[in-house]
């Protein structure tokens, strides 16, 4: 392939990130703000702040007359894999996700890869949940002989987790767990009547085990010298459509408007990075390759340091394509890890119940939140079990069932009276599911398939990767203490479910370029360096070296923060 | 000035909480469209047509408030399952109501939609009551949420269409149903008011 390179100067900056999601947002804030003059690669078109063109619609606006639906010939054609989420491919989110026939995978086992393609990313859709990891998790692998160790403790990242969590702003409710570390929290949303007989009933029966607010990053109480113009959350719950308030966090309402004012970044969209050019005289990365998205013209740009931040598989496409003499098979490849150790959560396993009883209870507002319970499995000698490794946290909410229980749950016969009756509250309803820890396994894995090509003639990813028996044994686990919960805490109708979870649906890749200790078992070092490119660096999901079982986001927001320091004091002493 | 024109102009212009009584009050003026008259349907037979919009009819009917037939719900199911419903269920649903009222036809004598209003209530009751001991057994965590969905008696996903496209019409949203947009808090224990109706966001 020939690259056209423009004059030299003008293709040059101090840092390139790829990536404009919650990772590369962070990547190009502090690198900008660092005095860095900072290109942002990203591979979609720009979305700036505000640009929401559903956010204010109701059901009944949609001109098609069949509300948030989308035609089934336009599913069949264009969202066949990102339809399998449920939510995404609606007239009012659909604009935030891939067409699959445009961006191929080619699945082994089935895997859903769920992507957005366009500034910001899947930080305009991300789920918000925000939770540390703690050493409980980064002591994991080497406690249990499971892959590699973790280069680093929650100590290297506490730091990183408080600059992170402060200009994010996580809202949560502080706990004291060793194991689920406290933040700096922002006021925390309220449990409803329901959810808070659970959080008795738990704490009177179940030692050990806790029910609190979601820990998620939405301003409940925003700080203008913090959080700029972003506004207070309204409690609408149509997050995924884009924010007007910026309420919660997404790189569009908060981390690229911050790289924007310190005046250093240039966004570039329609850039679709192609590899990295290897420089073999000085051992480092000269740049990056790029297609233009739109003309198919092709760039290259260069830079001190490369921060790779395209998603973990995104990260790992481009490392894999990165082939020179010296990297055959893809740059970072040298100890075979490139690829594999692919991870994400187990979930849609749980129970919900009814609550009989506050009947002349509501609520206002809808929450885009819910309660956790955080891990109580394998923390110690007391929790420790025989059947699977590692544990997993809950997720659920309480709400009070509205006309659509007419279709299944009333007893009453339809006419007059059942038509009135839908219009007022129902029982209140109670649902949860386990997030669960999936272990890095190096035959789940990703590598690039030459067969099929992408719109832009790039060689497509072939994704093979499955959950095992350990993941397997722990979901029995899960829906049998969802149940024993809600039954001890006095719901009625309890039914646990287990509605099979495949790898990708959790949408939180994790691995294939895993941190470690040594160059030949891992791909990056302890500051998320590629060792055999120490100015490129990896800081999304992609350099995770076990998954544990919290939301992963916070986590790549506080390793980019962290790495981008490094980056730049490793650059002022002329190190790299 | 459209809802969603005003809506989107207090948010981006002010970026901050857009008062709910406020935006309620301006949002009440905007009214949901009479159905078409003389409305040729894509999915059903002319035939069948009539037969759905009676059981619409006697299943939601007009009250204090109005039926589902009058905001179009007969339309709306029409639209649904010509467009934006996989073959699958298509195929069960159009073979479901056509076995049916075509039994019920030579039962009675007589089209169903052509039966006395309770009668055609007194029906689709039987068979609601046999679609819903049929789903039961599909309960438990025996058979995945696929499985289920395949197994789903034809009736109740007409009736989930049916039910959910009454409800989400303006008419039942902003004026029936308690609309509030940008409800700017959340309370999660407050005293339901005597006759406080569902929420319909």
């Amino acid at each position: 392939m020939y690259f056209n390179s423009q004059g030299k100067a003008e293709v040059t900056y101090d840092a390139i990130v790829v990536g404009s999601g919650i990772s590369g947002g962070w990547a190009a804030k502090e690198l900008s703000q660092k005095g860095l003059k900072t290109l942002v690669l990203e591979r979609g078109r720009r979305v700036r702040h505000g640009e929401y063109p559903t956010a204010g619609m109701d059901p009944w606006d949609y001109e098609s007359g069949a509300g948030e639906r989308v035609p089934q010939a336009e599913i069949d054609q264009h969202y066949a894999k990102q339809d399998r989420t449920g939510f995404a491919i609606k007239q009012s989110n659909k604009q935030w996700f891939v067409k699959d026939d445009e961006h191929p995978y080619t699945e082994v086992k089935r895997f859903d890869w769920i992507r957005g393609y366009h500034e910001g990313g899947r930080s305009l859709t991300w789920g918000r949940q925000s939770y540390r990891l703690s050493d409980l998790d980064f002591e994991a692998n080497a406690r249990d002989g499971i892959a590699v160790d973790w280069p680093i403790r929650y100590a290297d990242l506490k730091p990183w987790y408080d600059y992170v969590e402060t200009f994010a702003g996580v809202s949560g409710q502080a706990e004291g767990l060793a194991h689920l570390p406290d933040g700096n929290f922002l006021p925390p949303m309220e449990m409803n009547c329901v959810e808070k007989e659970l959080k008795k009933g738990v704490a009177a029966n179940f030692g050990g085990r806790l029910v609190t607010i979601g820990r998620t990053a939405h301003l409940t109480q925003p700080n203008p010298a913090i959080h700029g113009s972003r506004g207070k959350c309204q409690f609408r719950n149509r997050c995924v459509r884009g924010c007007p308030y910026g309420a919660y966090f997404s790189s569009n309402a908060s981390t690229i408007p911050a790289a924007e004012a310190s005046g250093n970044m240039t966004m570039r969209p329609h850039s679709v990075v192609h590899s990295i050019i290897f420089d073999k005289e000085t051992g480092k990365a000269a740049g990056v390759r790029v297609i233009d998205g739109q003309t198919g013209e092709q760039h290259e740009f260069f830079a001190r340091i490369v921060f790779l931040c395209a998603s973990a598989l995104g990260s790992t496409h481009i490392l894999l394509n990165s082939q020179s003499e010296e990297h055959p098979d893809g740059l970072g490849n040298g100890s075979g890890q490139l690829g594999r150790n692919l991870m994400d959560h187990h979930f849609k396993v749980g129970a919900n119940g009814v609550y009989d009883g506050f009947h002349d209870r509501y609520y206002k507002g809808r929450r885009p939140n819910g309660f956790y319970i955080p891990r109580f499995r394998n923390l110690g000698p007391d929790s420790n079990r025989k059947d699977f490794l590692r544990g997993y946290g809950y997720q659920g909410s309480a709400s009070r069932d509205n006309w659509m229980r007419g279709v299944k749950e009333m007893e009453m016969t339809m006419g007059a009276d059942f038509k009135d009756a839908l219009v007022l509250p129902g029982a209140w309803r109670m649902g949860m599911t386990g997030f669960g820890e999936c272990l890095p396994y190096e035959d789940n894995r990703v590598y690039l398939n030459q067969d099929v090509k992408d719109i832009h003639g790039l060689p497509t990813l072939t994704i093979d990767a499955e959950f095992k028996e350990n993941e397997k044994a722990m979901r029995k686990d899960m829906a049998q203490s969802a149940a024993e919960m809600m039954e001890a805490s006095g719901f009625k109708d309890v039914e646990m479910y287990d509605d099979v979870s495949f790898p990708g649906l959790g949408i939180h890749e994790m691995g294939t370029a895993r941190m470690g200790r040594s160059a030949k078992t891992s791909v990056l070092n302890k500051w998320n360096q590629v060792w055999e490119a120490p100015n490129v660096f990896v800081t999304d999901g992609a350099a995770m070296t076990s998954a544990a079982c919290q939301n992963p986001s916070l986590t790549y927001m506080a390793l980019t923060a962290r790495a981008a320091d490094y980056a730049v004091k490793e650059l002022n002493k002329m190190n790299l | 000035m459209k809802r969603r024109e005003i809506l989107r102009y207090t948010a981006y212009f002010t970026g901050y909480a857009v008062t709910a009584p406020l935006t309620s009050a301006i949002l009440s003026g905007c009214k949901a469209e009479p159905a078409a008259p003389g409305y040729a349907p894509v999915f059903w037979s002319e035939e069948a047509f009539k037969n759905v919009s009676a059981l619409v009819d006697v299943m939601l009917p007009a009250t204090q408030t109005p039926g589902a037939k009058e905001l179009g719900v007969p339309q709306f199911v029409d639209l649904v399952l010509q467009t934006y419903t996989e073959d699958k269920n298509q195929q069960k649903i159009r073979t479901g109501l056509t076995t049916w009222t075509g039994e019920m036809a030579s039962q009675q004598g007589k089209p169903y939609h052509e039966l006395d209003p309770g009668e055609q209530l007194r029906l689709l009751n039987e068979l609601d009551a046999a679609a819903r001991a049929q789903d039961e057994k599909l309960a438990g965590p025996e058979l995945s949420a696929d499985e289920k969905e395949a197994l789903a008696p034809w009736w109740l996903l007409l009736k989930d269409l049916v039910i959910g496209g009454y409800f989400s019409t303006q008419k039942m949203g902003t004026e029936v149903l308690a609309y509030d947009p940008v409800p700017g808090v959340y309370e999660g224990c407050i005293p339901l008011a005597p006759g406080q109706a569902n929420w319909s966001l």
